[in-house]
């Protein structure tokens, strides 16, 4: 039987919207406000959705406890508070 | 083809357990869970149903009947249980979340008339949630 589980992460990041490619007033046209050199945050919410065979052994499609410790060590140490 | 989805909520407790595992593999593999006094969630279902919009009534499914079938086969036999104890399904196979959406699917599928099911969502919290679309 094949099951989907998502699970919901959230996390805190900051960002600037500008290319290189493009003149200051482009930037400020293309992005507007995202433009501001000294960038602003946001609250992000990730949802991230795993499938397959519901494991008759454990009942489960993934074990919780390692894809929340995959999501820590790969996204959230990466990405959060940056 | 129109999509139709109805919310139930119920609260029910149930512990992860398997008897062919070690107390230390149950206790790896389920951690918190294994626990076997039980702990409870306040789960909310979602039920999608599919088909035609019916001419004459403007329905894909007659939502009463549809609300009276999800309360007699999973609120009556669900709310405030301990799974593992008094849903017959979970006499043998664990009560997680996925299997819970294929037992509620199993319980629904053949009571709908007209309508077919699409999708069972159910949420154990607001961030963890299993669908399931009938697949093999």
């Amino acid at each position: 039987m094949k099951a989907y589980l998502t699970r919901r992460y959230l996390f805190s990041a900051s960002h600037r919207l500008h290319s290189d490619r493009m003149s200051a007033e482009e930037n400020r046209a293309t992005y507007g406000k995202c433009n501001n050199p000294h960038g602003h945050g946001h609250n992000y919410t990730m949802e991230i959705t795993v499938s397959g065979p519901v494991d008759p052994r454990s009942g489960m499609v993934c074990n919780l406890v390692d894809l929340d410790g995959f999501v820590e060590r790969e996204l959230l140490t990466r990405y959060a508070r940056i | 083809m129109v999509y139709l989805t109805r919310k139930a909520e119920f609260s029910a407790s149930h512990y992860y357990h398997n008897p062919e595992f070690t107390p230390e593999e149950n206790r790896r593999v389920f951690g918190k869970c294994n626990n076997p006094n039980g702990h409870g969630h306040n789960y909310t279902l979602e039920v999608t149903v599919k088909g035609d919009v019916d001419a004459r009534s403007g329905f894909v499914v007659d939502l009463r009947q549809l609300k009276e079938i999800m309360n007699r086969e999973v609120l009556d036999a669900m709310d405030h249980r301990f799974l593992n104890k008094e849903v017959p399904e979970f006499l043998t196979h664990i009560p997680t979340t996925e299997n819970l959406a294929i037992a509620i699917w199993q319980r629904l599928r053949t009571k709908l008339e007209k309508a077919h099911l699409h999708r069972i969502r159910v949420y154990e919290t607001p961030d963890l949630f299993v669908d399931f679309y009938g697949e093999q």
